[in-house]
């Protein structure tokens, strides 16, 4: 202990009895402590310090006190730059070094020494001392130590981003590689790889560390320890992707092994990642574009572009071979207006022409490239073929496309019907518009050969080609077409049973005779040209033969009549009707004799006969179809034979027989207008009373206010306002406001004050007290009312009650 | 380069391309594809008890060799007038018996088809697999040991009636020139029964078998025209129906009128510029399998 130290740091009383006591009882570390307490209160380092070494150095092995020594040292620099207090940090290492030397077991004063070394940011020490560490410490210890190198190099050392930038430019990456070749395998840091190899023997999470190594782009080591874990070994990352290893493996086979090393391990890539393909092609093109190799990556990427079946992957590579070649040509470009020297100048203007024509036809190809991705997706999809076919404007073109088409589709796979039929069509209309009449004919003859599944694929041919022979002004060769295709067999119901339970076994040909489709339009085509009476019983026979195969709609038959009306067979015709009313039921037989019936009114049949017909007509009603102008045009019959209440009575036979509100409605106007026209206004009296009471009161209210002017007309105005009355209390005033204008204009000018306040009262009465309409609240949004049964009262003996229904606009019928 | 050179082209040839793509008519590969319609009778009779008359065999897979050719609009007119001149040759007979032909090289719908030179009768084959390898076998056979380059089909002058085996249609057939027959088509016929013995799993069925000895390359010809409902089949016909016991006799009789009808055509000799005309040449036989038709190329002279 120097004289020097003494003065300087035992300053009072306190120091010169800890001193003294320090004389006589040294080997006491509970004086030393209180010592040391002592001087942390005086706040001076130096004499702090100066205790502690003296301690330290009392008690050698004292791992504690060493420890605690050292923390305090360390807190001392903590913040500090450690290139501007250099000195500093080296003292303190310099005591680490001693206490090290002294308590070489403690991983705790390691760990310490090792951070404070760290924070200096010195790779050496580091590394040296990591190695002194793991040489000394205890096995179980180690991992102690390494975490804290590992979250150096990877917090301080290692940037994740520097990989990623170094790939992306590639106009850098053609410019370099193909004009400017220099080093560009980049700063390995392998300092950092040096340690994490070593690092990846011990490590449990090796997932981690090797992702670590794969940061310090050290290609040689990371290939090694790659192949090793990842490739030659089981490997399944938790955190990362298998997927982002192999392109960092990939990545440093690139930089440090040989072309077949790599492309094996490409090729192993691609298979072990299907759906990353269009990444490694990339990733394979680049390769070559950094050897300098144009030619393979190019052909690369156009090979890849012509295989891939994904969306995704075509984009990518489509995107990325345009760049590259647009690249390519900007940096050619530059290069030639540097470079003027003849031979190397012509080389580069024929590379440039090349890519420029080739990044032409990319350009302007798009749409068939991607046609040609849909096709590989999907080579039945008649659509795309389609599509294709417009992408090209000359027929020759369109013809190979078609050809393409038609002999590449399986046609039990395509899933549109009719849509491979179409596509031999629109052949054959290319060759139709180009006068080759007989490569179109060939072409419908070929079409007609393929066993499709759907029907709608042969109607399709057959009727283009009958169009087409039709346009050539061959109509009798169109009939002909037809004539073969409708051809029946003589089982015609058991080859469609076969068609139907056949499993598209059987093919659509067996049952072309029951197209609809070509019998209408084999039809129009035989009545267009029937002249002869040949014609004419052909195409009777066309009809009957229709009929017969149970494929006659109401048009046809409709249609049927009308020809042989044209042909002045009326007796004929009817009867066509009559067959057309017993085989189709409720609302085409009703449009069936509506027509019939008019024609025959037309014809001016016997009464008798429009009777019989009328008395048939009119029981379609009872199939629930509304048919109001049946019984109008009945009533006009009998109205025309002089029958005035016959007339009469049919309408109301058909206001009580109809169903609908409509219906009704306009029953009971004809039948009441009429009745006071025909019959006179008196007999309108009954009728408007049935009337009111049956219809639903929104509706009657109307016919109540036309009886109340109708006993106004014939002068009884007691009946008058009892109708009014009666008329008011069917629904609230304010709905009703026709009837209470007219009844307060009619107490105006026939009545007095009395009769005019009675009507003002009950207009008040009834205004409070049909607050609460349930017709009103039914038909707010959202309402459902209730609704008239349609079924009679399951007790006979019941008379009927009749009904009020409320018209609501949105009323649901629910048939459960 | 001649990537690049294949999307570009000059405007002649475009036009070229053009008049090509169109002018030849359908392409050939979709007349092979499709070229047997769905024989959908058959679906008649497997549904009723009755299988009489069945054009088909079930559990079977038939074929048959043939040359093929598709005659241009001047064949088709210089056919259709052949046929003319035999019709009225043959109504010298009677014309009650005087068969009515109808041109093979256009459908009944109008539509142009192709006419062939069969090298063999039907032959059926016991299993899919065997008929795949009989075509495998024919292409190799063929592109092998038929010497390569072209084969000219000429026509003798003259002309024949043939019938069917079932004798109920008759054809009206260009006889193939006798020098053909002999150097060629004898050859094409041992290529292809080469084939069949290579192929074959079992022995041939009678009926087959029988097919077979009716059919000789001797008698190699191109059918031009068909007769389904002549007097002579049906007079047979009927015969047979009649009395089943004299149906030696009444074959006599229907070869007889047979013979009678080749007599009158032989004497009507059709002009060398004609036949010149009708001439084609081949470079590949065919074979049907299934709906296709199956393509058996000879060796190129190149």
């Amino acid at each position: 202990m120097d004289t020097g130290s003494v003065t300087r740091f035992v300053t009072s009383k306190e120091d010169i009895a800890y001193e003294y006591e320090l004389q006589s009882d040294g080997d006491n570390l509970v004086v030393w402590r209180r010592y040391l307490e002592h001087k942390k209160t005086q706040e001076n380092d130096s004499a702090l310090a100066w205790v502690y070494e003296r301690c330290c150095f009392q008690f050698p092995g004292s791992t504690e006190m060493w420890l605690e020594y050292m923390m305090w040292r360390v807190s001392l620099l903590s913040g500090a730059n450690s290139v501007l207090y250099a000195e500093e940090f080296e003292k303190c290492n310099q005591l680490f070094e001693k206490a090290m030397y002294l308590c070489y077991q403690s991983v705790e004063l390691w760990e310490l020494y090792l951070r404070h070394v760290v924070e200096q940011r010195n790779l050496h020490l580091i590394r040296v001392l990591l190695n002194k560490a793991l040489r000394h410490l205890h096995m179980e210890y180690h991992i102690r130590v390494w975490d804290i190198v590992i979250e150096f190099i990877e917090n301080a050392v290692l940037d994740p981003q520097v990989a990623l930038e170094a790939e992306e430019d590639i106009d850098a990456l053609v410019n370099e590689s193909l004009f400017n070749p220099m080093d560009q395998s980049g700063v390995a840091d392998v300092w950092s790889s040096h340690i994490l190899s070593r690092y990846i023997q011990v490590a449990e999470d090796l997932e981690h560390a090797l992702y670590l190594l794969g940061l310090t782009q050290d290609h040689p080591e990371i290939a090694k320890a790659y192949r090793k874990y990842i490739i030659d070994m089981p490997f399944s990352p938790a955190v990362h992707t298998a997927y982002e290893f192999h392109c960092t493996y990939l990545r440093s086979l690139e930089k440090s092994s040989s072309h077949s090393e790599y492309t094996q391990a490409m090729a192993q890539c691609m298979e072990m990642f299907p759906e990353q393909k269009s990444s490694l092609i990339i990733q394979l093109a680049k390769y070559y574009i950094g050897k300098a190799d144009l030619f393979t990556a190019r052909s690369t990427l156009l090979d890849a572009l012509a295989s891939t079946v994904t969306s995704k992957s075509f984009s990518e590579i489509y995107d990325f071979l345009v760049k590259l070649l647009e690249a390519f040509a900007s940096s050619s470009i530059q290069q030639a207006q540097k470079n003027t020297e003849s031979e190397n100048h012509q080389q580069l203007e024929s590379d440039l022409a090349y890519n420029m024509d080739l990044l032409e036809y990319l350009l302007e190809s798009h749409s068939l490239l991607l046609n040609d991705l849909k096709l590989r997706q999907n080579v039945n999809d008649v659509g795309t073929w389609l599509e294709r076919a417009d992408l090209f404007s000359s027929p020759a073109e369109k013809v190979n496309v078609y050809t393409d088409a038609i002999t590449k589709i399986d046609h039990l796979k395509t899933t549109i019907p009719g849509s491979f039929g179409q596509l031999w069509c629109c052949l054959a209309q290319l060759y139709t518009t180009s006068g080759k009449l007989d490569a179109a004919r060939e072409t419908y003859d070929r079409g007609l050969r393929v066993p499709y599944k759907s029907l709608s694929d042969l109607e399709n041919i057959w009727c283009a080609w009958a169009e087409m022979e039709l346009e050539c002004g061959r109509i009798q060769a169109s009939i002909k077409l037809l004539r073969e295709a409708l051809k029946v067999p003589k089982s015609a119901g058991l080859v469609v049973d076969a068609y139907n339970t056949g499993n598209s076994s059987v093919p659509a040909k067996a049952i072309t005779f029951i197209s609809q489709r070509l019998w209408t339009l084999y039809i129009d085509l035989l009545e267009s040209t029937c002249e002869s009476p040949a014609g004419i019983e052909e195409t009777v026979r066309a009809y009957e033969q229709l009929i017969a195969l149970k494929l006659a709609t109401p048009l046809n038959f409709i249609n049927y009549s009308h020809f042989l009306q044209e042909q002045g067979q009326w007796d004929e015709s009817f009867k066509i009707y009559e067959r057309a009313i017993t085989i189709f039921p409720g609302q085409a037989r009703f449009d069936i004799w509506s027509l019939y019936l008019q024609q025959s009114l037309d014809r001016k049949r016997p009464a008798e006969t429009m009777r019989d017909l009328f008395e048939q007509a009119l029981k379609v009603v009872e199939e629930d179809v509304d048919c109001p102008s049946l019984f109008i045009l009945c009533s006009d019959f009998e109205h025309s034979c002089g029958l005035e209440k016959r007339s009469i009575d049919v309408l109301l036979r058909g206001c009580r027989e109809c169903k609908s509100l409509s219906a009704k409605v306009a029953l009971w106007k004809a039948c009441l207008s009429f009745s006071k026209e025909r019959l006179g206004a008196e007999s309108s009296r009954p009728l408007y009373e049935e009337c009111i009471k049956t219809l639903p009161n929104s509706r009657a209210t109307s016919f109540a206010l036309e009886f109340a002017e109708t006993e106004a007309i014939l002068g009884d105005y007691d009946r008058v306002r009892a109708i009014l009355r009666f008329g008011a209390g069917l629904i609230h005033p304010d709905r009703n406001a026709q009837l209470w204008n007219y009844w307060s204009e009619f107490e105006l000018k026939h009545g007095d004050k009395s009769t005019y306040k009675e009507m003002l009262k009950m207009k008040r009465e009834l205004a409070s007290t049909m607050k609460v309409s349930t017709e009103a609240v039914s038909q707010k949004d959202g309402n459902i009312a209730f609704v008239a049964s349609n079924t009679e009262p399951k007790n006979p003996g019941t008379p009927p009650v009749t009904t009020e229904i409320a018209e609501n606009p949105e009323e649901i019928v629910l048939d459960i | 380069m001649n990537h690049l050179k294949d999307l570009y082209c000059s405007e002649e040839e475009d036009d070229e391309q053009l008049d090509e793509g169109l002018s030849a008519g359908l392409p050939s590969e979709i007349l092979d594809k499709y070229c047997i319609s769905p024989n959908v009778e058959k679906y008649e009779y497997a549904l009723g008890s009755d299988m009489r008359g069945a054009n088909f065999a079930i559990g079977k897979w038939s074929s048959f060799v043939f040359i093929e050719t598709r005659p241009s609009r001047r064949q088709q007119s210089l056919l259709d007038a052949i046929l003319h001149k035999a019709s009225a040759r043959l109504g010298h007979t009677s014309t009650m018996l005087a068969p009515v032909f109808n041109p093979l090289h256009v459908s009944e719908l109008g539509s142009p088809l192709p006419l062939h030179v069969s090298l063999t009768a039907n032959l059926d084959f016991g299993s899919a697999r065997e008929l795949d390898t009989f075509a495998k076998m024919l292409q190799i056979e063929v592109l092998q040991n038929f010497p390569a380059g072209p084969l000219d089909i000429t026509f003798a002058p003259r002309l024949r009636v043939y019938d069917n085996i079932e004798h109920s249609s008759l054809f009206l057939a260009l006889e193939v020139a006798a020098h053909v027959k002999s150097r060629s088509i004898s050859r094409l016929c041992t290529l292809i029964t080469e084939s069949l013995d290579f192929c074959r799993s079992h022995e041939p069925s009678q009926r087959d078998a029988a097919r077979s000895s009716a059919w000789s390359f001797e008698n190699a010809h191109m059918s031009i025209a068909r007769c389904d409902n002549s007097a002579i089949t049906r007079k047979y016909a009927h015969q047979c129906h009649l009395s089943p016991a004299f149906s030696a006799a009444a074959l006599r009789s229907y070869r007889q009128e047979l013979a009678n009808l080749n007599q009158l055509l032989e004497s009507m000799p059709l002009e060398s510029e004609l036949l010149d005309e009708l001439k084609f040449q081949c470079s590949g036989i065919k074979l049907t399998k299934e709906r296709a038709n199956v393509w058996a190329p000879f060796a190129s002279l190149g």
